[in-house]
């Protein structure tokens, strides 16, 4: 993307080619390099350039970046530039089967596209390609934008070379880096669910998370939870059912047996514990209200969880982080909330 | 085109060209409106550019918008300063040009701020911050692109970017937990406390539920007009009654009201030597707004979004006087009580 400046036209400052000149008879595709501190340039070169560009007041135009942005966007590539999505899943269509792997795929696929851009999955986890192979495998193929999918607390980590690449995690709060995230607006939406719930006249409201649930997505639903509970008098308030282990299922049931929850607010990703625990007691069930994907909703009324807003919103700061020349390894720690839906269904006992 | 007339007659219309009668140009407005055109106004700018209007020179504008007026004070603000650096130095690194406005008291009011934006050809806002007391703002939002910094109160749902709050407060009181504080108490100020969605509180009680009930302490509310010794006035009773070892605020000034407790502050964002707390980069949120904005305005998305995204940028802890090690506080409190003798150990 190296734009230079027509020379000799009043009032625009000083051009790339002049930089080049005036920094020691660099290129000018060298300067457009090393003003995106791009690594290929060596720091030596770079510093030289962008002092001197600095020194000569050369400014950036928003108006051709925002014509090459146009015309990426309007114009088919022949090689589109291309952003790595990792995931844990071995292949993509084993992503696009996981909860909310397709609508994920779907939007950053689309965001992508309107952007000039393309999605390649690339695997990591147990089994697959080594944080090291995959590094080379994305310097090789010069990639530059790399979002990270949701991965498991337990897994192993992806350490790639950060500070070469713009990057984006979804969710993944057990991970440094990247330090960018994107990830659902839990906490508001537990609150607000919560309230929903209770403006209905609902009272001994629970809550079931996945063990791990915390850590991945930085305890958003337990907090959101305990705030909403302060309304609740001490004799209602159920505590957080935190649902893994061997002996899930006993602990749910005594859970159930001991605080007799009306209604609980359940991610999706322990229905099915949950359900073959309350399958086996005699009580009556309590109502379980969704938070999940929306497909994994199964018709039930809860908090939906968009997907494919999230892919697409981690491919929309990936490129604008790949087009702003800003690497991961420069960025402050920033997380990016997208809202969460509550949604009516039909309500179902487990 | 369903009005009949050659395209360059409808680009003329369209930007108003007086040489188009009134009749054709409100007849093409009217089409392109059923039709659902939409220029990218970044083209229309960049095609103006192009124009041999001689000496002018299109640029892209941006403007940071406050409620606080120089005459007002803004600048005696760290963190206005902050953010104000942070925005213009994104904005000029990117290219754009960048001017800070009031809405304020002797400084603009939302029609004459229109007015200027109008004739300055500012597309891109941003809010940093707007106080929630003061003079409030009212523009035809679907003509610019914005993100508000903070503001909750004040303006619609904007793309939101702040520091984060959620994190802080469980920074802090980790922090001070480690460092041998046990009755930890929060003062924070109750107006924007709901608008910013009651981060302090929520983190507040996710902290606390790793700890012994019997050590929780509940979170105390002060409003954002009191100064420094009425906080101390108001808190007082509570600080004795859940005998406070530690108070953490998103006020910087907390050693002036902590009393005889430690403090800590959530918000540090000027260098105070001595004061404990979280330090948080304005300056990166400035930054952030603008890396946001523009990419709103390269898209061409204005006005208020449909599902409103919220960004915030994390602090670091950093120790310091105001809240010492707790062996260390107990040490002197022993020292005192033995009448300033000191213990051989």
């Amino acid at each position: 993307m190296s734009v230079c400046r027509r020379q000799g036209r009043a009032g625009h400052g000083v051009t790339m080619r002049e930089v080049g000149q005036i920094a020691g008879g660099f290129h000018h595709a060298t300067v457009s390099k090393a003003l995106r501190n791009d690594p290929s340039i060596s720091e030596s070169t770079r510093g030289v350039i962008q002092r001197t560009a600095r020194k000569l007041g050369y400014r950036r135009d928003p108006l051709l970046d925002a014509l090459i942005r146009h015309r990426l966007e309007k114009t088919e590539r022949r090689a589109p530039r291309v952003i790595a999505l990792i995931g844990e899943a071995a292949t993509r269509s084993e992503l696009e089967a996981s909860p909310g792997g397709a609508a994920l795929w779907c939007g950053a696929v689309a965001a992508a596209q309107r952007l000039g851009h393309q999605i390649e999955y690339f695997p990591h986890g147990v089994g697959q390609m080594t944080a090291r192979r995959l590094d080379a495998v994305l310097y090789a193929r010069g990639i530059r934008g790399v979002i990270l999918g949701p991965l498991a607390a337990d897994g192993p980590r992806p350490t790639l070379s950060w500070e070469r690449l713009s990057a984006v995690k979804i969710e993944g709060g057990h991970l440094e880096a990247p330090r960018c995230t994107v990830a659902p607006a839990l906490l508001r939406g537990v609150k607000d669910a919560f309230g929903r719930l209770w403006r209905e006249g609902r009272r001994r409201i629970g809550l079931a998370i996945r063990v791990d649930s915390d850590v991945l997505r930085r305890a958003q639903l337990k907090a959101g939870f305990l705030f909403a509970q302060q309304a609740c008098d001490a004799a209602e308030t159920v505590p957080v059912l935190e649902v893994g282990g061997r002996d899930a299922v006993e602990v749910i049931q005594q859970w159930l047996r001991r605080h007799r929850p009306e209604v609980v607010l359940a991610e999706s990703a322990v229905w099915r514990t949950i359900a073959a625990a309350a399958g086996q007691t005699r009580r009556r069930s309590p109502e379980w209200i969704g938070i999940g994907p929306a497909e994994a909703m199964c018709g039930r009324p809860g908090l939906v969880l968009e997907y494919e807003r999230l892919g697409a919103t981690a491919a929309e700061q990936v490129i604008g982080l790949m087009q702003t020349f800003q690497r991961d390894a420069e960025q402050e720690t920033t997380t990016t909330y997208i809202a969460v839906t509550w949604r009516d269904g039909a309500p179902s006992r487990a | 085109m369903a009005a009949g007339v050659h395209y360059a007659t409808v680009s003329r219309a369209l930007r108003g060209d007086p040489r188009i009668s009134g009749a054709t140009q409100a007849r093409v407005r009217a089409a392109a409106e059923r039709k659902g055109y939409v220029g990218g106004p970044a083209f229309g700018a960049l095609s103006a550019r192009r124009a041999p209007a001689a000496g002018t020179v299109a640029v892209e504008r941006i403007a940071l918008v406050c409620n606080r007026a120089t005459a007002q004070g803004f600048r005696r603000y760290t963190h206005y300063r902050s953010i104000e650096l942070g925005v213009r130095r994104r904005a000029e690194e990117l290219g754009y040009e960048c001017e800070t406005l009031f809405i304020d008291r002797g400084a603009h009011d939302s029609r004459s701020l229109l007015g200027h934006l109008r004739k300055r050809g500012v597309r891109g806002l941003v809010f940093g911050t707007l106080e929630a007391d003061r003079r409030a703002v009212e523009l035809p939002w679907d003509e610019f692109s914005v993100v508000a910094i903070d503001s909750g109160e004040m303006l619609p749902a904007f793309t939101f970017v702040s520091v984060d709050q959620f994190h802080y407060t469980q920074l802090a009181f980790r922090r001070l937990r480690e460092l041998g504080y046990q009755r930890i108490g929060l003062v924070v100020e109750r107006e924007g406390e709901e608008a910013t969605g009651d981060l302090h509180r929520a983190a507040l009680l996710l902290a606390q539920a790793e700890i012994p009930e019997a050590e929780r302490v509940p979170a105390v509310f002060v409003s954002r007009r009191y100064s420094s010794p009425e906080i101390a006035a108001a808190i007082a009773p509570w600080l004795r009654q859940e005998r406070v070892e530690a108070v953490i605020s998103n006020r910087v000034q907390v050693r002036e009201f902590s009393g005889a407790a430690a403090g800590a502050t959530l918000c540090m964002h000027a260098p105070m030597p001595g004061l404990a707390g979280v330090w948080v980069s304005f300056a990166e949120v400035g930054r952030r707004a603008v890396s946001l904005l523009t990419n709103l305005m390269q898209t061409g998305q204005c006005g208020v979004p449909a599902a409103p995204t919220w960004t915030y940028v994390a602090g670091t802890w950093r120790d310091g006087a105001s809240a010492p090690r707790r062996t260390a506080v107990l040490d002197e409190a022993r020292w005192l009580e033995a009448g300033g003798r000191r213990r051989n150990r």
